[in-house]
């Protein structure tokens, strides 16, 4: 592999070939090998992404400014520790997965498009009742800013297909069982 | 029928490799999969594609039929 393929920068999947490369060669223990602690980062990932999108109810401005920045920065961590945690299968192009792995990816992005239809629905009714409520109040239409929900709306989108795979993944066996 | 009703597929990859003194990692190589991959196949949790099939059944310099079968393989034959 010449050192210009190894750094070739794949941009609809957001990887790098050498980063998916060395992702799936990794042999070395990881708390990511297990579903269970796998799971867990998902539950923290999720309960972060709601927590952004309900910032925008704090009324004081410095409060709700500091739990945006926190909460997101927090998130895309997790974000690039879930793409980690399933080797950048969920991210990675076919021509670096073998049969088995494009299967296992093909059939997350199925139960992942499943979720993200789901959580689209509870965004829309949520953003019909506000709408509302803000009529029924006659409040100016700016009276809420939307920006960090239509962010965290993005990062479900960014992280489900990593956690549909981290979540169904079995756990990995050690190198030498395997 | 759906792929999840699909019959099993039996095979003798793990004895052939270890007949030649071969381990998953090294056949993983030959053959371009994931190292996990040949554990999978041998424990009979993933059924591959013909194309694997006829490149693993090539390493072992064996045909396919002797390789893989949808039958339970007879002890020691």
């Amino acid at each position: 592999m010449s050192e210009k393929n190894g750094k070739k920068f794949y941009w609809v999947e957001g990887v790098t070939r050498d980063e998916v490369v060395r992702s799936l060669a990794d042999n070395s223990p990881s708390v990511f090998r297990n579903q269970k602690n796998r799971r867990i980062l998902i539950l923290l990932t999720s309960f972060l992404i709601i927590v952004l999108a309900l910032t925008v109810f704090i009324e004081q401005p410095k409060v709700r400014s500091y739990l945006e920045i926190a909460t997101l920065a927090s998130v895309l961590i997790l974000y690039f520790k879930l793409r980690e945690s399933v080797r950048h299968v969920a991210d990675a192009p076919d021509e670096l997965l073998d049969e088995r792995l494009v299967a296992i990816r093909n059939a997350g992005y199925l139960n992942a498009y499943r979720n993200i239809g789901g959580i689209s629905i509870v965004y829309v009714f949520t953003y019909v009742l506000i709408a509302y409520e803000i009529a029924s109040l006659s409040l100016p239409t700016n009276a809420i800013g939307f920006s960090q929900t239509i962010v965290s709306y993005f990062m479900w989108f960014a992280c489900m297909p990593s956690m549909v795979l981290a979540w169904t993944m079995p756990s990995e066996k050690s190198a030498s069982q395997d | 029928m759906s792929r999840n009703e699909e019959v099993p597929v039996y095979n003798r990859i793990a004895e052939q490799r270890e007949l030649l003194g071969m381990s998953r990692q090294q056949l993983a190589e030959i053959v371009g999969v994931h190292y996990q991959t040949i554990g999978y196949l041998e424990r009979g949790e993933y059924s591959p594609s013909l194309a694997l099939a006829l490149r693993i059944a090539e390493v072992f310099e064996t045909d396919v039929q002797s390789l893989f079968s949808i039958k339970p393989f007879k002890k020691g034959k």
